[in-house]
């Protein structure tokens, strides 16, 4: 017997010496190491409608659903007219084989009721359809019918989630500068809209000149630079009323990029004067202003890791615009970009993984992505001017200003996957600059 | 602040970028027009500093410092304060388009101070003079190329008969 | 003496080119992954190792399938119903920003002009293109109040959110006693697991016992011997012995005797590639999340003789690298992958099925994050 282990364990050492990938026996076993890379085909007919006057929202709903979806970039939209069958009883089985003979790998069903309030109720349920399996549970909201879009895009995160296994970003704003009139002369406002560029409403009239809005953590009040002061100035709003009140206001001092952080209730900014630009906080609640750089040279655009810890910046005391990072309380920064160029509005992810920021070489803008220490760097975009790079709430989409050259150059906002993939021009009227991204809404 | 400006010719001031509040968008558009080329003629208009003396010095790519054609703008600047003690001034620092917005934000802020401190350490009271930073927001060109570029990153000062004296 | 030259050099050419062929088509494996533990060779199951493979036991002799124990697998059992996770719907909650806006509500869009353009923003005038041709300096002093000209955009409305009563049948033919599936005994209903699609009409007959579900093998280490790819007919007894031991650690030695070892030779390296590159093709990882993408899954699924895959056989063995979430997705991406490609039937040899009866696949996106 012993003899018989000791020639198994023989065998054993020599096949793992001969045959160290695969064995035959027992189950067969392979290794899949490769795949394609494609988007997912997905079918969103119709909502059934409940009720007829909410026959326009079952439609309307299914199509902001696979707007939004196709718009990651993940996900392909099956049209319509190749649908063999169209879906009139939300609670009816699902004809599987129909979806499967037109590739549809993902089928989302829903239905739309309307009460005499003006309330909607959506309904849907998520499906793989070749494994013939729902996805999770179907999920019911409710919400009045103004705000059908945004039911939508709850629908669509849930989708988005289950499959890709990360959080949604649909259900959210985008607070930016829109900007009009010739280059010499440019009005700038604040406004607000949803991420998909729907529901633009502006925050500002165009008397002053606003920069570089940023939203709150809670994403109900926004952080600005004006000039209605005569000087740049940062002022914090209150988003539904659009209440705003200047936060620092020495004279012969100009304040600007400020950042919330994530606690909500301090706000690191820049400050110039006398030339110098350094980095402060200042605590909303006591208004305390804390310096925490002090270097001759320029030390802006502040963004707080999401844990509170970190602050990432850059500065120019190397001799060009690097990155660096500095504990909260204002230690000895660390500089994290060492690639060619300069580099500058370094933004942390909510994810607290990468930091995207602008990257300037060779004449050419891009935005790019780094780890947190400065490794793996990443260019994901390249043109005439790429800058302020905002991630969406789940931290796999970045937003920024893509800005046209020559006399009739404009900002507009552009979005693309943190992979490279999907570059997308948001779609909008006008020019626009500046963005910034909200959380997910409640 | 507007209305005790009587000593100026009034339609000189409203052609030319001569606001007192800089948020009024006066960011130095070029020369006078025919209104203000008579009004130019005065050596104490706001038009004459603008257009005989020179209001503006330009810098290079990503610098602050004064070239040796700034200062001799910048002594004629000093020396037309130090003559025209009614007036005040806000300096103007820009940037060209190629860099991030805050970066040049700091960047014409460092420009608008290094002229005020010649201005200053030429004899002009720092309580006339203010600085403000436009970055890359308010270019007086709006070509992308380089005769465009040098001609926007520039400090401008910008004389208003604000002081009541 | 010259006669054992001759057969130890025949026995090395042969070691080598089944070295070589091995080598060339085999993927080795990256690393390792957090499977479960190997089975260890019980005495029973160690005497099985010396008997001649020989004598095939019935099939339904095997004992009822189990799944395996890992918490991992979202589908412990093929009824869709019984998926483990319950995505916490948001809670109804109270609005969360400030809600004084009275007049805002004007703000949102008018169903009946807005709802059809479902892209692009309601138009805003004031972003309009026309040159203002705005006087800078004359810019008249700003009044005491500015108000914004629009009014307040309204804080969005909170969704309540609430679970959907689940659906009474989600299978396309009501008719399938989908429950039946929990404890597939010997031989599930086909009808029950599989849609026949127009692509294949497959007997339903003399396939029950085929088909019938096998104790699941532990997730185990690749058994690391092979026989020769050639079907020598006078193996080394080596050969014999690796064979079984491979066996026995896969697992599948809980039914002394089940005859794998003697069903025929291995798949060799071509037919294995065949099958690697038939489910690569429709794996398709472009709708994962990066973290899924950090982490490798091992499925298993049963095989028809026909070359198809049992779907409701298919199941996530276990995990490395990432969330259980993320495993979940992936999982998903690989059953989708074994469904749509093996539905058409994979290129196995039918002769072999005995050896692929049962796959293990081990799905590695790792290669695919950066590309």
């Amino acid at each position: 017997m012993i003899a018989r282990i000791l020639t198994l364990f023989l065998v054993l050492a020599l096949g793992a010496g001969l045959a160290p990938a695969q064995a035959q026996d027992g189950p067969l076993r392979i290794v899949i190491d490769e795949g394609v890379i494609e988007p997912l085909p997905v079918a969103v007919p119709d909502f059934v409608a409940e009720d007829a006057r909410a026959a326009d929202y079952a439609r309307n709903i299914a199509r902001v659903v696979a707007a939004d979806l196709a718009g990651t970039g993940l996900f392909r939209e099956i049209p319509e007219e190749a649908h063999l069958t169209t879906v009139t009883s939300f609670a009816s089985p699902v004809q599987f084989s129909d979806w499967k003979a037109i590739n549809a790998q993902a089928l989302i069903t829903g239905a739309v009721g309307l009460d005499g309030s003006g309330r909607l109720t959506v309904k849907f349920r998520l499906f793989d359809v070749f494994a013939e399996a729902p996805l999770g549970d179907g999920l019911q909201f409710g919400g009045p019918a103004t705000s059908w879009r945004r039911v939508a895009h709850k629908v669509a995160d849930q989708v988005y989630s289950r499959i890709t296994g990360e959080s949604g970003y649909f259900d959210s704003r985008v607070v930016f500068v829109a900007e009009r009139g010739p280059k010499n002369a440019r009005q700038k406002r604040l406004a607000i809209m949803d991420y998909d560029g729907a529901n633009v409403q502006f925050l500002t009239d165009a008397s002053a000149l606003v920069l570089a809005p940023r939203f709150s953590p809670t994403g109900d009040r926004v952080l600005f630079t004006s000039y209605e002061s005569g000087f740049p100035r940062i002022y914090l709003m209150d988003v539904a009323s659009t209440r705003r009140r200047a936060l620092d206001e020495q004279s012969g001092t100009m304040t600007f990029a400020p950042r919330f952080a994530p606690d909500g209730q301090r706000v690191v900014f820049s400050l110039s004067q006398g030339g110098n630009t350094d980095i402060y906080m200042l605590d909303l609640r006591s208004g305390q202003r804390m310096r925490l750089t002090s270097a001759p040279s320029i030390e802006t655009a502040p963004s707080f890791a999401p844990d509170g810890q970190q602050i990432v910046f850059e500065s120019d005391r190397s001799g060009s615009q690097q990155l660096y990072v500095m504990p909260v309380t204002g230690g000895e920064p660390r500089r994290i970009s060492f690639g060619q160029g300069r580099y500058g509005t370094p933004v942390w992810s909510p994810r607290g993984d990468l930091i995207a920021f602008t990257k300037q070489n060779k004449g050419r803008f891009h935005i790019g992505v780094m780890r947190t220490d400065g490794s793996e760097e990443r260019l994901l975009t390249a043109s005439f001017l790429d800058e302020g790079p905002t991630w969406a709430p789940n931290g796999r989409v970045i937003m920024f200003t893509r800005e046209t050259s020559g006399a009739q150059g404009a900002p507009s906002l552009y979005t693309v996957d943190i992979t490279g993939r999907n570059l997308r021009q948001v779609s909008l009227q006008g020019a626009a600059s500046d963005p910034a991204w909200s959380p997910l809404l409640p | 602040m507007r209305s005790i400006s009587s000593s100026i010719v009034i339609a000189a001031a409203l052609a030319l970028s001569a606001c007192s509040n800089p948020s009024g968008m006066g960011w130095g558009s070029g020369g006078a027009g025919g209104i203000g080329g008579a009004a130019s003629s005065d050596p104490t208009s706001a038009a004459y500093f603008q257009e005989t003396v020179g209001d503006r010095v330009l810098f290079a790519v990503d610098e602050s410092t004064l070239s040796d054609t700034a200062r001799a703008t910048l002594e004629a600047q000093a020396r037309w304060l130090m003559s025209n003690p009614e007036y005040e001034a806000v300096i103007e620092g820009h940037a060209d388009e190629q860099g991030t917005r805050e970066y040049n934000l700091a960047l014409g802020a460092r420009r608008a101070s290094a002229v005020q401190e010649f201005l200053v350490a030429r004899g002009v009271s720092p309580a006339r003079l203010k600085t403000v930073s436009y970055g890359k927001e308010r270019p007086i060109e709006i070509c992308s190329v380089e005769a465009c570029y040098a001609k926007n990153r520039r400090a401008v000062t910008v004389v208003t008969a604000g002081l009541g004296s | 003496m010259r006669t054992g030259i001759y057969i130890s050099g025949a026995a090395h050419l042969l070691l080598i080119a089944w070295v070589m062929l091995a080598g060339l088509f085999s993927v080795p494996r990256p690393a390792p992954m957090q499977v479960s533990d190997v089975s260890l060779v019980s005495a029973e199951d160690f005497a099985a190792l010396n008997q001649p493979a020989a004598a095939p036991a019935p099939v339904d002799a095997v004992a009822p399938p189990e799944s395996p124990a890992l918490p991992s697998s979202p589908r412990p059992v093929p009824a869709p119903e019984d998926r483990p996770r319950t995505p916490a719907p948001p809670e109804p909650q109270a609005p969360a920003r400030p809600d004084d806006a009275p007049d805002a509500s004007g703000a949102q869009p008018v169903p009946g002009t807005q709802v059809t353009d479902t892209v692009t923003a309601p138009p805003a005038p004031e972003v309009s293109d026309a040159p203002p041709a705005p006087v800078p300096d004359s810019a008249p002093p700003r009044p005491a109040a500015r108000v914004a000209p629009t009014a307040a955009p309204r804080p969005p409305e909170d969704v309540a959110i609430a679970d959907l009563p689940p659906q009474p049948a989600t299978r396309p033919d009501p008719a399938a006693p989908a429950e039946a599936e929990e404890i597939p005994a010997a031989a599930p209903p086909e009808a029950t697991t599989e849609i026949v699609t127009e692509a294949e009409e497959r007997p339903d007959t003399g396939r029950a016992l085929a088909s019938s579900p096998r104790p699941r093998a532990r997730p185990a280490r690749p058994a690391p011997t092979d026989t020769p790819p050639a079907a020598d007919p006078a193996p080394a007894p080596e050969d014999q012995i690796a064979d079984a031991v491979a066996q026995a650690v896969g697992g599948e030695a809980s039914a002394p005797g089940s005859g794998l070892a003697a069903s025929g030779p291995p798949l060799n390296a071509g037919e294995r590639e065949g099958l690697r590159v038939a489910v690569s093709r429709c794996w398709n990882v472009g709708s994962l999340s990066s973290e899924a993408l950090a982490t490798t899954v091992v499925v298993g699924v049963e095989m028809e003789q026909d070359g198809t895959p049992r779907p409701d056989t298919i199941r996530l063995l276990s995990w490395s690298g990432g969330s259980e979430d993320a495993a979940r997705r992936v999982y998903d991406s690989a059953r989708r992958a074994i469904i749509r490609c093996g539905s058409a039937g994979f290129p196995l040899p039918p002769e072999k099925y005995a050896r692929w009866r049962d796959i293990e696949m081990t799905f590695d996106p790792e290669k695919m994050r950066t590309r």
